[in-house]
Protein backbone atom coordinates (compact mmCIF):
# COMPACT_ATOMS: atom_id res chain seq x y z
CA UNK A 1 0.00 0.00 0.00
CA UNK A 2 1.52 3.37 -0.85
CA UNK A 3 2.20 6.03 1.94
CA UNK A 4 -0.38 8.21 0.06
CA UNK A 5 -3.31 5.03 0.49
CA UNK A 6 -1.86 4.61 4.20
CA UNK A 7 -2.84 8.68 5.16
CA UNK A 8 -5.62 8.78 3.36
CA UNK A 9 -7.14 5.91 5.56
CA UNK A 10 -6.26 7.14 8.79
CA UNK A 11 -7.53 10.68 7.65
CA UNK A 12 -10.80 8.99 6.67
CA UNK A 13 -11.13 6.35 9.81
CA UNK A 14 -10.18 9.56 12.31
CA UNK A 15 -12.50 11.40 10.86
CA UNK A 16 -15.40 9.07 10.91
CA UNK A 17 -14.72 7.74 14.42
CA UNK A 18 -14.21 11.70 16.01
CA UNK A 19 -17.06 13.02 14.27
CA UNK A 20 -19.64 9.74 13.80
CA UNK A 21 -19.20 9.71 18.01
CA UNK A 22 -20.01 13.10 18.46
CA UNK A 23 -23.00 13.50 15.99
CA UNK A 24 -24.45 10.06 17.59
CA UNK A 25 -23.85 10.86 21.07
CA UNK A 26 -24.99 14.42 20.19
CA UNK A 27 -28.06 13.66 18.35
CA UNK A 28 -29.21 9.80 19.13
CA UNK A 29 -27.88 8.10 22.29
CA UNK A 30 -27.27 10.83 24.48
CA UNK A 31 -30.63 12.32 24.34
CA UNK A 32 -32.07 8.35 24.54
CA UNK A 33 -30.52 7.75 27.55
CA UNK A 34 -32.15 10.70 29.44
CA UNK A 35 -35.75 9.14 29.25
CA UNK A 36 -34.24 5.58 30.93
CA UNK A 37 -35.81 4.35 34.08
CA UNK A 38 -35.53 4.91 36.71
CA UNK A 39 -33.43 8.32 36.17
CA UNK A 40 -30.45 6.78 39.00
CA UNK A 41 -30.25 4.05 35.68
CA UNK A 42 -30.16 6.86 32.61
CA UNK A 43 -27.19 8.79 34.81
CA UNK A 44 -25.17 5.79 35.50
CA UNK A 45 -25.50 4.87 31.23
CA UNK A 46 -25.14 8.44 30.50
CA UNK A 47 -22.06 8.78 32.26
CA UNK A 48 -20.27 5.45 31.75
CA UNK A 49 -21.04 6.18 27.30
CA UNK A 50 -18.61 9.25 28.22
CA UNK A 51 -16.16 7.47 30.31
CA UNK A 52 -13.46 7.47 27.82
CA UNK A 53 -14.37 11.07 26.57
CA UNK A 54 -14.49 12.45 23.58
CA UNK A 55 -11.61 11.88 20.66
CA UNK A 56 -11.42 15.73 19.64
CA UNK A 57 -7.36 15.90 19.92
CA UNK A 58 -6.21 12.31 18.96
CA UNK A 59 -8.19 12.61 15.71
CA UNK A 60 -7.03 16.22 15.10
CA UNK A 61 -3.58 15.13 15.87
CA UNK A 62 -3.97 12.61 12.57
CA UNK A 63 -6.38 14.68 10.52
CA UNK A 64 -3.62 18.02 10.44
CA UNK A 65 -0.70 15.96 9.37
CA UNK A 66 -2.52 13.77 6.93
CA UNK A 67 -4.74 16.30 5.60
CA UNK A 68 -1.49 18.26 4.75
CA UNK A 69 0.37 15.22 3.74
CA UNK A 70 -2.39 14.75 0.85
CA UNK A 71 -2.28 18.19 0.41
CA UNK A 72 1.30 18.06 -0.62
CA UNK A 73 0.82 14.61 -2.59
CA UNK A 74 -1.55 17.45 -4.70
CA UNK A 75 0.61 19.85 -5.24
CA UNK A 76 -0.13 22.50 -2.14
CA UNK A 77 2.59 22.29 0.21
CA UNK A 78 2.26 24.45 3.72
CA UNK A 79 3.86 27.44 1.73
CA UNK A 80 0.68 27.82 -0.78
CA UNK A 81 -1.77 28.00 2.24
CA UNK A 82 0.38 30.46 4.04
CA UNK A 83 0.64 32.58 1.14
CA UNK A 84 -2.72 31.84 0.18
CA UNK A 85 -1.56 31.21 -3.56
CA UNK A 86 -3.36 28.30 -3.12
CA UNK A 87 -6.70 30.77 -3.87
CA UNK A 88 -5.75 30.93 -7.70
CA UNK A 89 -6.43 26.90 -8.13
CA UNK A 90 -10.02 25.65 -9.64
CA UNK A 91 -10.58 23.95 -6.03
CA UNK A 92 -8.81 26.82 -4.01
CA UNK A 93 -11.74 28.67 -2.66
CA UNK A 94 -13.68 25.52 -1.51
CA UNK A 95 -10.02 24.17 0.16
CA UNK A 96 -10.17 28.00 1.63
CA UNK A 97 -13.38 27.22 3.09
CA UNK A 98 -12.74 23.85 4.49
CA UNK A 99 -9.49 25.10 5.92
CA UNK A 100 -10.97 27.74 8.07
CA UNK A 101 -13.98 25.26 9.36
CA UNK A 102 -10.66 23.06 10.40
CA UNK A 103 -9.63 25.93 12.30
CA UNK A 104 -13.07 26.75 13.53
CA UNK A 105 -13.67 22.96 14.92
CA UNK A 106 -9.76 23.34 16.70
CA UNK A 107 -10.89 26.11 18.07
CA UNK A 108 -14.02 25.02 19.90
CA UNK A 109 -12.20 21.84 20.61
CA UNK A 110 -9.61 24.09 22.93
CA UNK A 111 -11.98 26.46 24.16
CA UNK A 112 -15.66 24.76 24.42
CA UNK A 113 -15.14 20.70 24.13
CA UNK A 114 -14.91 20.38 27.69
CA UNK A 115 -17.75 22.78 28.92
CA UNK A 116 -21.34 23.20 28.32
CA UNK A 117 -21.90 24.94 25.13
CA UNK A 118 -24.97 23.62 23.61
CA UNK A 119 -24.98 26.17 20.67
CA UNK A 120 -21.18 25.81 20.19
CA UNK A 121 -21.57 22.20 19.94
CA UNK A 122 -24.82 22.37 17.05
CA UNK A 123 -22.35 24.89 15.13
CA UNK A 124 -19.37 22.69 15.44
CA UNK A 125 -21.53 19.77 13.84
CA UNK A 126 -22.68 22.44 11.30
CA UNK A 127 -19.18 23.04 10.64
CA UNK A 128 -18.15 19.43 10.60
CA UNK A 129 -21.05 18.56 7.67
CA UNK A 130 -19.40 21.71 5.63
CA UNK A 131 -16.27 19.83 6.08
CA UNK A 132 -17.52 16.65 4.59
CA UNK A 133 -19.26 18.85 1.70
CA UNK A 134 -15.87 20.81 0.82
CA UNK A 135 -13.85 17.04 0.93
CA UNK A 136 -16.83 15.55 -1.42
CA UNK A 137 -16.25 18.36 -3.51
CA UNK A 138 -12.15 18.84 -3.56
CA UNK A 139 -12.55 14.57 -4.41
CA UNK A 140 -15.26 13.80 -6.54
CA UNK A 141 -15.47 17.40 -8.59
CA UNK A 142 -18.34 19.75 -8.15
CA UNK A 143 -20.59 18.11 -10.69
CA UNK B 1 -23.26 20.26 -6.71
CA UNK B 2 -24.21 17.35 -9.09
CA UNK B 3 -26.37 14.15 -8.04
CA UNK B 4 -23.36 12.10 -7.57
CA UNK B 5 -21.41 14.98 -5.35
CA UNK B 6 -24.99 15.41 -3.45
CA UNK B 7 -25.11 10.93 -2.97
CA UNK B 8 -21.59 10.70 -2.04
CA UNK B 9 -22.13 13.48 0.95
CA UNK B 10 -25.03 11.23 1.97
CA UNK B 11 -23.36 8.47 2.04
CA UNK B 12 -20.24 9.50 4.03
CA UNK B 13 -22.49 11.06 6.44
CA UNK B 14 -24.42 8.06 6.94
CA UNK B 15 -21.28 5.66 7.31
CA UNK B 16 -20.18 8.43 9.85
CA UNK B 17 -23.18 8.06 11.45
CA UNK B 18 -23.52 3.85 11.33
CA UNK B 19 -19.11 4.40 12.24
CA UNK B 20 -20.54 6.42 15.68
CA UNK B 21 -23.22 3.88 16.17
CA UNK B 22 -20.90 0.96 16.49
CA UNK B 23 -18.35 2.89 18.64
CA UNK B 24 -20.73 3.42 20.76
CA UNK B 25 -22.21 0.20 21.66
CA UNK B 26 -18.81 -0.83 21.79
CA UNK B 27 -17.44 2.01 24.21
CA UNK B 28 -20.98 0.95 26.51
CA UNK B 29 -19.93 -3.10 26.30
CA UNK B 30 -16.13 -2.02 27.98
CA UNK B 31 -17.87 0.51 30.32
CA UNK B 32 -20.07 -1.58 31.86
CA UNK B 33 -17.94 -4.78 31.21
CA UNK B 34 -15.10 -3.34 33.56
CA UNK B 35 -17.33 -1.69 36.26
CA UNK B 36 -20.69 -4.29 36.53
CA UNK B 37 -20.61 -7.92 37.55
CA UNK B 38 -21.33 -10.04 34.36
CA UNK B 39 -25.16 -10.41 35.02
CA UNK B 40 -25.55 -6.88 35.85
CA UNK B 41 -23.59 -5.70 32.63
CA UNK B 42 -25.41 -7.55 30.45
CA UNK B 43 -28.79 -6.39 31.95
CA UNK B 44 -27.71 -2.90 31.77
CA UNK B 45 -26.73 -3.34 27.86
CA UNK B 46 -30.43 -4.50 27.42
CA UNK B 47 -31.67 -1.34 29.07
CA UNK B 48 -29.46 1.01 26.65
CA UNK B 49 -31.11 -1.61 24.22
CA UNK B 50 -34.53 -0.63 24.78
CA UNK B 51 -33.79 3.27 25.05
CA UNK B 52 -35.94 5.22 22.92
CA UNK B 53 -34.97 7.89 20.54
CA UNK B 54 -36.21 10.99 19.81
CA UNK B 55 -36.39 11.63 23.87
CA UNK B 56 -38.75 14.46 23.59
CA UNK B 57 -41.77 15.68 20.85
CA UNK B 58 -42.88 12.62 19.80
CA UNK B 59 -44.86 10.31 21.80
CA UNK B 60 -43.74 7.53 22.82
CA UNK B 61 -44.91 4.81 21.26
CA UNK B 62 -43.84 6.23 18.23
CA UNK B 63 -40.39 6.81 19.16
CA UNK B 64 -37.68 4.05 18.01
CA UNK B 65 -35.83 1.92 19.94
CA UNK B 66 -31.63 2.26 19.64
CA UNK B 67 -31.38 -1.29 17.01
CA UNK B 68 -34.72 0.66 14.82
CA UNK B 69 -32.12 3.61 14.43
CA UNK B 70 -28.91 1.64 13.81
CA UNK B 71 -31.34 -0.69 11.21
CA UNK B 72 -32.41 3.02 9.24
CA UNK B 73 -28.52 4.56 9.86
CA UNK B 74 -27.69 0.95 7.69
CA UNK B 75 -30.43 1.29 5.73
CA UNK B 76 -29.79 4.83 4.60
CA UNK B 77 -25.95 3.51 4.10
CA UNK B 78 -26.66 0.59 1.88
CA UNK B 79 -29.25 2.62 -0.40
CA UNK B 80 -26.86 5.78 -0.85
CA UNK B 81 -23.87 3.13 -1.44
CA UNK B 82 -26.08 1.59 -4.13
CA UNK B 83 -27.13 4.98 -5.86
CA UNK B 84 -23.91 6.14 -5.87
CA UNK B 85 -22.68 3.01 -7.95
CA UNK B 86 -25.43 3.79 -10.30
CA UNK B 87 -24.94 7.24 -10.37
CA UNK B 88 -21.14 6.62 -10.91
CA UNK B 89 -21.54 4.42 -13.91
CA UNK B 90 -23.63 7.09 -15.35
CA UNK B 91 -21.43 9.81 -15.17
CA UNK B 92 -18.18 7.62 -15.18
CA UNK B 93 -16.16 9.34 -12.06
CA UNK B 94 -14.92 6.13 -10.76
CA UNK B 95 -13.51 5.02 -7.59
CA UNK B 96 -17.13 4.06 -5.94
CA UNK B 97 -19.32 3.94 -9.21
CA UNK B 98 -16.52 1.91 -10.83
CA UNK B 99 -16.59 -1.60 -12.11
CA UNK B 100 -17.09 -4.70 -9.11
CA UNK B 101 -13.37 -4.78 -7.76
CA UNK B 102 -12.20 -7.63 -5.37
CA UNK B 103 -11.82 -4.66 -2.86
CA UNK B 104 -15.39 -3.77 -3.29
CA UNK B 105 -16.87 -7.48 -3.26
CA UNK B 106 -14.97 -7.51 0.14
CA UNK B 107 -16.37 -4.22 1.23
CA UNK B 108 -20.07 -5.71 0.61
CA UNK B 109 -19.26 -8.97 2.38
CA UNK B 110 -18.21 -7.04 5.41
CA UNK B 111 -20.73 -5.13 5.26
CA UNK B 112 -23.39 -8.18 4.87
CA UNK B 113 -21.56 -9.54 8.07
CA UNK B 114 -21.71 -6.22 10.16
CA UNK B 115 -25.76 -6.23 8.98
CA UNK B 116 -26.03 -10.01 10.26
CA UNK B 117 -23.93 -8.82 13.55
CA UNK B 118 -26.25 -6.21 14.35
CA UNK B 119 -29.17 -8.21 14.46
CA UNK B 120 -27.20 -10.90 16.62
CA UNK B 121 -25.97 -8.19 18.56
CA UNK B 122 -29.16 -6.36 19.04
CA UNK B 123 -31.56 -9.81 19.73
CA UNK B 124 -29.28 -10.01 23.07
CA UNK B 125 -26.37 -7.34 23.31
CA UNK B 126 -23.22 -8.86 24.34
CA UNK B 127 -19.58 -7.36 24.33
CA UNK B 128 -17.68 -9.54 21.84
CA UNK B 129 -20.44 -8.85 18.84
CA UNK B 130 -20.56 -5.32 19.68
CA UNK B 131 -16.20 -4.82 19.60
CA UNK B 132 -16.58 -7.24 16.31
CA UNK B 133 -19.54 -4.93 14.70
CA UNK B 134 -16.75 -2.07 15.63
CA UNK B 135 -14.24 -4.01 13.78
CA UNK B 136 -15.83 -4.45 10.83
CA UNK B 137 -17.06 -0.82 10.30
CA UNK B 138 -13.51 0.03 10.60
CA UNK B 139 -12.63 -2.79 8.06
CA UNK B 140 -15.48 -1.31 5.56
CA UNK B 141 -14.46 2.50 6.04
CA UNK B 142 -10.55 1.51 5.76
CA UNK B 143 -11.31 -0.37 2.36
CA UNK B 144 -13.59 2.79 1.22
CA UNK B 145 -10.41 4.99 1.57
CA UNK B 146 -8.72 2.48 -0.66
CA UNK B 147 -11.82 2.66 -3.43
CA UNK B 148 -11.47 6.45 -3.75
CA UNK B 149 -9.58 7.71 -6.52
Amino acid sequence: MALYQISVTLHLLAAMLWLGHMFVWSLITGPALKRVEPPRTAELLRERSVFMGAFGWPALALLIPTGLYQLAARGITLGDIVSLSFLELPDGPVLAAKLLLVLWMVIYQAVWAHHRAPFAVYVNMAAALLILAASVIIVRGWE
Amino acid sequence: MGWYQLDALVHLVASLLVTGYTLFWAIMALALGRTARPVEAARLLGVVRDSRWPHVIVPWSLRLRLPTVGWLLLAATALSGVLAGLLGHSVAVGGMGGAMTPLLALKLVLFVALVAGHALAMRRPQAPLLYTNLLLTVAIVAISANLMR
